[in-house]
């Protein structure tokens, strides 16, 4: 992953997410469910969505998962790196997920 | 979240929009329950399922449908060993229930011993049962008033070209809305109007009858809870004189924001309002076209009249609301007791 091509900043590569405890998730007939305590529907995650999710509760860092999801989705790296630090981005910005503190 | 943290549980589907939003306003305005909307009917899908889980998870004291869906069952079926109590929140005045045809579905819930609570919005309706039934209680709509000033808002601003009128109701409720009757009304107005619509026009016959009587109409069709709170500021008069009603959330959100509203006298969130503002708003006979357009008139030819009947509509209101979240209050601690 050549990080320099991503034209996203701020935004640390090595970093791994772990989902917020106040949130309820469930695979259920091949989709990610996401329950929000302040909401009041459901989110559904497919498609690539659900790939990053899966990658981000294995907690594997930003760059390895778009790595994986270049490789899974025949895209290229640079068109992963953006889609993986939206969907992050977007979690975090809901609170879905948060930054797993460095030991 | 409050006290209870997910001792009570309320549901309801999509396609009963007055009664989210009153469960909705019962979550926020009490603190004491926690909604969901339910957007899918399938039975057997994904949404049913997390639900089904999740009421495993957290046990809750008991759960609450708005109104009835047939998704509903699976819940009853699936978490009938739970330790769950279950009950309905039903919103439709007795006059709905006929008019919208529900007869067949109360009659069938009120006999249903799974159901253990009977919820009712409607007051009278909920007295009238709790004579005969057990579990009966009212329980009333609450609303979250907007941090708004109107003497700041709409009225500051520059004079508009057009007087925006609101007809605002659900696809499901046309039958006891008396849109035939307002159309007629609006379509004799010899002043620049735009009537604001969200839906109405997607129906081949209104439709018609919209450009047959040469009205001037912007539909915004389904409108996402942030649209419809941007259109509705725009607003000066809304238009609701149905034939039967239970609370009318859209006319209570016009109020808060200090827009008056012509209402028939079904329209119960109008009833403990001044005598002055019943006389100018609310029309005596919902199907005279003629005394909905004379009312129309004496609104939109009066700009002073309108800040004057929708700052005093807002102050009544807030008073009533804070009678009504005390009840609400009083009710969940009853019967979560």
């Amino acid at each position: 992953m050549n990080q320099e091509r991503c034209t996203m900043q701020k935004i640390d590569f090595d970093q791994t997410y772990v989902v917020s405890g106040e949130i309820s998730h469930r695979e259920i007939e091949g989709q990610i469910l996401l329950l929000r305590p302040d909401d009041h529907c459901l989110y559904t995650v497919n498609g690539t969505g659900k790939f990053i999710w899966i990658e981000i509760l294995k907690r594997k860092p930003v760059s390895m998962i778009a790595k994986n999801l270049a490789k899974s989705f025949n895209i290229s790296e640079e068109k992963a790196c953006k889609d993986v630090l939206k969907f992050v981005r977007d979690l975090e910005k809901k609170k879905i997920i948060v930054k797993e503190r460095k030991k | 979240m409050g006290s209870y943290d997910n001792k009570l549980i309320t549901f309801c589907a999509r396609g009963f929009p007055g009664t989210n939003r009153s469960l909705m306003n019962l979550e926020k305005t009490t603190g004491l329950s926690k909604h969901f909307i339910l957007t899918s009917s399938n039975q057997d899908g994904p949404e049913i399922k997390f639900f089904i889980n999740h009421l495993k998870t957290k046990k809750p004291k008991l759960v609450v449908f708005g109104g009835w869906n047939a998704v509903y069952e699976v819940f009853l079926h699936e978490l009938k060993d739970e330790k769950i109590q279950f009950g309905i929140y039903w919103t439709s005045s007795p006059g709905q229930v006929d008019i919208s045809e529900e007869i067949d579905i109360l009659s069938l819930l009120i006999k249903n011993s799974q159901i253990q609570h009977k919820l009712f919005a409607n007051r009278g309706l909920a007295l009238s049962l709790s004579g005969h039934i057990s579990n009966v209680d009212y329980l009333p709509d609450t609303l979250i008033l907007p941090q708004l000033n109107p003497e700041k808002g709409k009225y500051g601003r520059k004079r508009k070209e057009n007087i925006i009128i609101s007809l605002f109701c659900s696809p499901f409720e046309y039958k006891r809305k008396n849109i035939l009757n307002c159309l007629l009304a609006v379509s004799m107005l010899k002043d620049n109007y735009i009537l604001y619509l969200n839906s109405l026009s997607k129906n081949t016959y209104y439709k018609n009858i919209l450009e047959s009587l040469n009205i001037l109409y912007k539909d915004f069709g389904w409108m996402t809870d942030k649209k419809y709170k941007k259109i509705i500021e725009e607003i000066d008069l809304g238009l609701q004189v149905s034939f039967a009603e239970t609370f009318n959330h859209v006319v209570a959100e016009h109020i808060i924001r200090g827009i008056p509203v012509i209402t028939s006298r079904m329209v119960p969130v109008m009833q403990n309002m001044s005598k002055e503002i019943k006389d100018k708003l609310i029309v005596d006979d919902p199907d005279s076209h003629l005394e909905i357009k004379e009312k129309i008139e004496l609104l939109i030819h009066n700009e002073h009249l309108r800040r004057k009947l929708g700052t005093t509509m807002l102050n009544q209101i807030k008073k009533e609301n804070d009678k009504r979240i005390r009840s609400a209050i009083e009710v969940i601690n009853k019967i979560m007791r």
